[in-house]
């Protein structure tokens, strides 16, 4: 049986750098793509990641076994995507299409990800095509309403454990998911439709 | 319910998430309602499509993550471990902060940068400084002048408001007074009205009654007075005979 997070984190509370790094290796994945849904940058999805885990390690000594792990974790995680979001709106850098070229993806092993063990070449393009459309959509929304979004539909996590994460009432979370919603209602269906996804869904 | 609310719940029945008590009225309301089906159909398809994005995999590289982590503990330390030059820079920093603060004339950070003003003609003497910060002061007390007078004036409406309102109030309480002690007045006098009248029709029937009974008892003392001259006369009559039978035995003895 493996152990829970809150027994590798009071591992990681008395030194032990190997339940450290099991810790890791079970969030790195769901923390980058929860990162990287929230800023639409890998690159910059990968340094907050690594910013994260170094926060987690060093709050490790304050951590309370009582508090669940996950939120704990995903409070800290949104907490610095927004950081970054804010910085660069500071910047007025923020694109308005994806920062990474098509290439870059490849790096990602993009195709480990694909539901088809043996994904023909169409299939790879597609999946790849209409995930820029949804990342791409899911940019455009307002970061308040895009945090509530993935939240709640790739991360599963109910309205009021969202309400409690982002310190807000859960009537403000639900309606930040609808108005996601709606907006991501009009612009998936123009990109998939101008893209030529349509005939794939 | 209807089409606002139903599309207010929609997002918690998307997500399994709306109390069950709230499920009937809002399929009640779409099976009735075509615009909410669609709504929640287009709804449900968007959702689909946020399910086409995929899980991406980008592994971290340990390494680098403790190089990072030793990197941030041991920073202070490796810092000071370099000896004297650490502290020369510890030194030159705090030179500079001191002059910075002394002789600066601003010293602003903003938006990522430190800008540090000083004066053309060094520090700014003190008088001229009592002047600008009297200066700042008049302003500032010239402002809340002008706020309270504001502020004043609008109390001052609102005072007078009150004070119509109050007028008005009690001018109306006082009509209402009179209507009322008016219809009082009017009350008390239908009602002595009636009581008069019940107690002339009382006294008309009880006058009426009286009169009949005296003639009743007239007529039986009348009756009575008949009865005791009938008896008187037979009395008279036994007397009579009782006298001439006494009178017949007084003679016979």
């Amino acid at each position: 049986m493996q152990p829970g997070d809150g027994e590798l984190m009071q591992k990681t509370k008395e030194g032990d750098m190997r339940a450290f790094d099991v810790l890791v290796r079970r969030w790195e994945h769901r923390l980058f793509n929860l990162i990287y849904r929230i800023t639409g940058d890998f690159e910059a999805a990968k340094d907050i990641r690594q910013e994260v885990f170094l926060r987690v390690y060093k709050a490790a000594k304050r951590y309370r076994p009582q508090s669940q792990f996950k939120a704990w974790l995903y409070r800290i995680a949104v907490n610095c995507s927004i950081n970054e979001l804010r910085k660069r709106e500071r910047r007025r850098t923020i694109p308005l299409m994806m920062t990474h070229k098509n290439d870059d993806m490849e790096e990602y092993s993009f195709e480990n990800a694909l539901p088809d063990p043996n994904p023909g070449p169409d299939d790879v393009a597609q999946q790849k095509e209409m995930a820029e459309h949804i990342q791409n959509a899911l940019r455009r929304l307002p970061h308040e309403q895009r945090v509530v979004v993935i939240l709640r539909h790739y991360e599963g996590l109910k309205f009021r454990q969202i309400a409690s994460l982002l310190d807000c009432p859960i009537g403000t979370v639900k309606s930040r998911m609808r108005q996601g919603l709606e907006q991501l209602r009009v612009k998936l269906r123009y990109l998939c439709r101008e893209g030529g996804v349509e005939r794939g869904l | 319910m209807d089409c606002e609310q139903a599309k207010e719940l929609m997002v918690e029945f998307l997500y399994d998430e709306l109390p069950a008590e709230s499920i009937p009225g809002l399929k009640e309301h779409l099976a009735q309602c075509r615009e909410c089906l669609e709504y929640k159909e287009e709804m449900q398809q968007t959702l689909e499509y946020l399910d086409q994005n995929v899980e991406l995999r980008a592994p971290l590289d340990l390494a680098v993550l403790h190089d990072a982590i030793d990197r941030k503990r041991h920073r202070v330390r490796k810092f000071l471990h370099r000896g004297w030059p650490a502290w020369v820079a510890i030194g030159v920093c705090a030179i500079m902060l001191s002059t910075f603060t002394l002789f600066a004339s601003e010293i602003r950070y903003e938006d990522g940068a430190l800008t540090v003003r000083f004066n053309a003609q060094g520090k700014e003497s003190l008088a001229e400084k009592t002047e600008r910060t009297l200066a700042t002061y008049r302003e500032d007390q010239l402002r809340f002048q002008n706020q309270l007078s504001s502020e004043l004036s609008d109390s001052v409406t609102a005072s007078e408001k009150a004070e119509r309102m109050l007028a008005a109030y009690r001018e109306e309480q006082l009509r209402f007074q009179n209507q009322l002690s008016s219809e009082l007045n009017d009350s008390v006098a239908t009602l002595s009205r009636i009581i008069g009248e019940y107690e002339i029709q009382r006294n008309r029937q009880l006058a009426g009654a009286f009169d009949a009974m005296q003639v009743q008892q007239h007529e039986m003392l009348m009756a009575i007075q008949r009865k005791l001259q009938t008896l008187a006369l037979q009395t008279e009559k036994e007397f009579r005979r009782s006298y001439y039978t006494m009178a017949a035995l007084a003679d016979y003895q």
